[in-house]
């Protein structure tokens, strides 16, 4: 190849030839149409099939839902009066049924004067989360947060302020039974101290604050008229709230070496997940009252809610399973070998790593018991489907079915669907420190 | 230098219950053992001091009287003078049959959406996208409730439905949705016969083209000859006896008569809105587990088949959907118990499941609110630990093995003999001694007959044969036959399944078996009355004698299989 040189060869390029722009379709909308609608012949087919069934059907629900939509009427027969005045022929939305009712959606049949109430409960809730969502807010609001559940149960509820007051003093009076038995052991004291906490607690719950009746406070209002999103909500969040220590006390027993404990445990948590929620519903609204002393009549809403709790703590407890068992078995031995006992090295080591692995999965259970408040309609509660019969059964609104559901289907699907974005975020969030 | 020595043991002193690591769990439990009992105590000694103030007792009579109300959507024979407990198998029956058609249709929705929804085509894969995100997200009971009204208030009466032309014979009315039904006519027998004699032969015809495939290498057409065999048979005797006599089996047609259809099947409105709600609902969470499965097997699996020469549709069949499947079927599993469970949200469309019956109506006329939701509860949690029982034997069945040893931890029967036959070792799945040999017939299949048998029986002795005018109610037993026969229709499932999964445990629960059937034999059961067709006698201890001879084959037999049911002579 030695006597090829400049010389012998005929021409040389001085510079780069610019590259050519690449042909028309491999190119802008051409090339992604070609790329995704039409790459072959079966997907350019399914492509049309898809174009034309949206071509039907888009235009025609737009059309029903906004264009003849009538927002507003007093009743069914005056929404198509306006409608035939505007010359809509076939099917349209009366959004007006929703307009008249959107209060009973909301609030059920909660004194009108008295909404201040669950709003800025709904409000403080956000006050109450924050310190537990975000870090950067100081560590002592924390204690708010520990007082939200009696405010809002009184803003709800209303009624005097002093048996509140007491209630808010359990927990308080509970922590130092557990101090006192820590002492009292020597700071070895393990679960001793947490059953004995919980007892006094309980028994403080039990007995003191009905001692005093009356004082000043909020006009109470009773649970029958409670309803609408508010009672979905205080039904799921409470649930959802109270199921967690459960839950995390469930999955340790589930893993435990003790095997009374650990048997407990799988059969309380195996029995909850292999029945319907819809019968332990049953069982809040026919039987549980007879598991407490004669003349006891728990509130409806009450037994709900703990059926509610029962059903999502095993639920909630499988998923923080998953999340002790993800941990490397490294992290156990290191806590053990540190010297720490069962409790600290759960408290310290384990826990706040399982629950973190573990927060998807508990954010979808909420979304679960979340969707499956509207159960609590089958026993007679007023949810927001619940509170659609009554209104299909008012002469004024009757024969109106597809805005009920869309509007109560679309309120749940926004609520879960950014619940479900969120617990997206927070996986890949979580998924970046663990690289 | 000291010598390092043991610190001299303490003597036991009360503190070491708590302060010693060796005494603190048993303390743990006691006080545990003692607390729940506490607690139970307390809560029971309520609930009976509340029934006896309300003057009730807790007791099943009740629930064989007679039911005195109507179910318009029932799979076996029932009337208003039929007992509580008929009306709660009919409840049972109905959850069955909404569960299982939901289950098939959920799983071709979820299937066919979990592929679109990976489709190069960007529309096609954004609707899927939508579909599923929007159902899962509304919940369930919202979906049926809009079926259903819609149903009653969009869909014409039967009069107008009776002008219109309708599609495939299907009609669909306010009242209820009317679909064409087989008649079975004379000579319907040979064609059933003629479908069993398919199916049986086709299973064959497939196991010798595996055989001969895994002998020489030769190819044979599998699935048209299976599919002749299958359909084609069927329909050929069919052919045959409607050219010389008629169609043994014809389609009746629903027909408008007065204000009302007539013939082929009905379906009320209720059942197919639970049923079409319940599978799009679940059908969305299972395109995401299918999804999530055909995700879970690298591109370089396809890659690597593709290298290999293989085509592209044994690509799939053979590496990917193996792969894949190894993932989509336990969350699949779960998600048809999900929908099993939220079957029983008939009672708000009021489709007559077992909740609409046991716990509905026979609830509120009997008043007997424990009873009833105590078997409603068993019912739904036996569904539930069946299915969860069948994951665990798959799971175990699928799951990667790495190199692992013989197995003999547990005491099992098949041990009991060995002192007699010499050592033998139960081979896991990864055994270096494993047979390789791949789906071999073996008697196996005998076992697994002869205890779908027994359930079968126990089962229509049990429910469907319950006509109290014949025989006594399950609920009027004494407690010992009831508990006997209740444990022992338990064994025999738990045996079933164990074989079906070529479990090693199968020995042991059919001893369980054994046991059982003699224990309810004692207990009084009249067992030979489980198949009418033959004397008690011959019934009692033929069945006897086949268990016998199933635990002998169990484990004397040689068992040559692909799972770890395999068991070879230990050599020393």
């Amino acid at each position: 190849m030695s006597d090829v040189h400049a010389q012998t060869v005929a021409y040389v390029a001085p510079s780069q030839i610019p590259p050519s722009p690449p042909p028309a379709r491999e190119r802008g909308a051409m090339k992604w149409f070609r790329a995704n609608l039409f790459s072959s012949v079966s997907n350019g087919i399914l492509t049309v099939i898809a174009i034309l069934i949206l071509a039907w059907s888009l235009p025609a629900l737009i059309q029903w839902a906004f264009v003849d939509a009538v927002w507003e009427a007093g009743s069914l027969s005056e929404c198509r009066e306006i409608a035939a005045a505007r010359g809509v022929e076939g099917s349209f939305a009366c959004w007006a049924v929703i307009n008249e009712r959107f209060n009973q959606f909301l609030f059920g049949f909660y004194p009108e004067e008295l909404y201040w109430r669950p709003i800025l409960a709904f409000l403080l809730m956000f006050a109450a989360a924050a310190p537990v969502l975000f870090n950067q807010i100081p560590r002592q609001t924390l204690v708010g947060s520990a007082l939200y559940p009696f405010v809002a149960y009184w803003l709800l509820w209303g009624g005097p302020v002093l048996p509140v007051v007491l209630a808010i003093l359990g927990p308080v009076v509970g922590y130092a039974a557990f101090r006192g038995v820590e002492k009292a052991m020597e700071g070895d004291a393990g679960a001793a101290g947490m059953v004995a906490g919980a007892l006094v607690t309980v028994l403080w719950w039990s007995f003191v604050p009905g001692l005093i009746d009356g004082g000043p406070g909020l006009a109470p209002v009773e649970s029958a008229r409670m309803g609408g999103f508010m009672l979905a909500l205080i039904i799921g969040i409470t649930g959802i709230a109270a199921s967690l220590p459960f839950g995390i006390l469930l999955a340790l027993g589930r893993k435990s070496d003790l095997i009374f404990i650990k048997t407990l445990s799988v059969i309380f948590i195996e029995f909850i997940r292999g029945v319907p929620l819809i019968t332990l519903l049953f069982v809040a609204s026919s039987v549980l009252n007879y598991f407490f002393p004669p003349g006891t009549a728990l509130d409806l809403i009450l037994r709900v809610v703990i059926m509610a709790t029962l059903f999502a703590s095993a639920y909630m407890a499988e998923v923080i399973r998953g999340g002790l068992a993800a941990l490397p078995s490294g992290q156990y031995e290191a806590a053990d070998s540190l010297g720490l006992d069962y409790w600290k090295s759960m408290r310290l080591i384990i826990l706040p790593q399982a629950l973190k692995i573990s927060i998807p999965g508990i954010v979808n259970t909420f979304i679960g018991l979340f969707k499956d408040t509207t159960l609590v309609s089958v026993i007679g509660l007023l949810d927001p489907v619940g509170i659609i019969n009554p209104i299909r059964a008012d002469s004024n609104w009757n024969g109106i079915v597809w805005e009920f559901y869309v509007f109560v289907g679309l309120f749940f699907w926004v609520f879960c669907f950014g619940m479900s974005r969120y617990s997206m975020y927070l996986e890949r969030k979580l998924a970046t420190d663990h690289r | 230098m000291t010598a390092i020595t043991d610190p001299p043991r303490a003597d036991f002193r009360l503190g070491m219950l708590w302060t010693d690591t060796r005494y603190r769990s048993l303390t743990i439990q006691v006080i545990a053992l003692i607390l729940v009992l506490l607690g139970a105590s307390y809560l029971v000694s309520n609930v009976l001091a509340n029934l006896a103030a309300l003057g009730k007792d807790f007791s099943f009579g009740i629930l064989t009287g007679p039911a005195s109300y109507d179910i318009n959507q029932r799979l076996i024979e029932y009337s208003s003078r039929s007992s509580h407990t008929t009306a709660a198998v009919v409840g049972m029956l109905n959850t069955l049959l909404v569960a299982v058609m939901g289950c098939l249709l959920a799983t071709i929705i979820g299937v066919v959406a979990g592929v679109l929804r990976l489709s190069n085509n960007w529309l096609i894969s954004k609707l899927m996208t939508v579909y599923i995100e929007t159902v899962r997200n509304i919940p369930v009971l919202i979906q049926i409730l809009l079926l259903a009204a819609v149903f009653d208030e969009f869909l014409p009466s039967p009069r107008q439905a009776g002008a219109d032309a309708h599609m495939l014979g299907i009609v669909a009315t306010n009242r209820g949705f009317y679909i064409p039904g087989p008649v079975f006519g004379a000579g319907s027998v040979f064609v059933v016969a003629a479908l069993i004699l398919g199916i049986v032969a086709s299973v064959w015809y497939g196991r010798q083209a595996k055989r001969i495939q895994q002998e020489t290498g030769r190819l044979l057409p599998v699935f048209r000859v299976r599919l002749a065999l299958i359909v084609g048979l069927p329909l050929l005797v069919w052919a045959a006896i409607a050219l010389v006599a008629g169609a043994p089996i014809t389609l009746a047609y629903p027909e408008l008569k007065g204000f009302n259809f007539d013939g082929g099947i009905y379906m009320r409105n209720s059942l197919v809105a639970l049923w079409l709600a319940l599978s799009i609902y679940t059908g969305a969470f299972i395109a995401e587990n299918v999804r999530a499965g055909i995700l879970s097997v690298s591109k370089g699996q396809t890659e690597a088949a593709f290298a290999l020469g293989l085509r592209a549709n044994r690509t799939m069949s053979l590496v990917i959907l193996p792969q894949a499947l190894r993932v989509i079927i336990p969350p699949l599993i779960s998600q048809y118990l999900n929908l099993t469970k939220n079957s029983s949200l008939a009672i708000a469309v009021g489709y007559m499941d077992a909740t609409g019956t046991l716990g509905g109506i026979t609830l509120n006329q009997t008043g007997r609110e424990f009873e009833t939701l105590l078997l409603l509860m068993a019912f739904y949690l036996s569904i539930s630990l069946t299915i969860s029982m069948i994951m665990n034997l798959y799971n175990e069945q699928v799951k990667l093995v790495e190199r692992t040893s013989a197995s003999g931890a547990a005491f099992s029967f098949s041990r009991l003999f060995d002192s007699m036959t010499g050592p033998w070792d139960t081979l896991k799945k990864g055994d270096a001694a494993h047979q390789p040999n791949f789906g071999v017939a073996s008697w196996l299949n005998l076992v697994v007959l002869l205890y779908a048998g027994m359930l079968a029986a126990e089962l229509a002795y049990l429910f469907l044969a319950d006509v109290p005018e014949l025989r006594i109610p399950y609920f009027s037993w004494t407690l010992a036959e009831q508990i006997s026969f209740l444990l022992l229709v338990v064994f025999t499932l738990a045996t079933l399944l164990t074989a079906i999964f070529k479990h090693f445990r199968v020995v042991d629960l059919a001893v369980g078996t054994l046991v059982l059937w003699i224990v309810a034999l004692v207990c009084g059961n009249q067992l030979g009355a489980l198949i009418p067709a033959l004397s008690d006698p011959v019934v009692i201890v033929g069945c006897a004698a086949a268990q016998l001879a199933a635990i002998a084959y169990l484990v004397f037999g040689a068992r040559p299989n692909v799972t770890y049911f395999c068991r070879v002579r230990r050599e020393d």
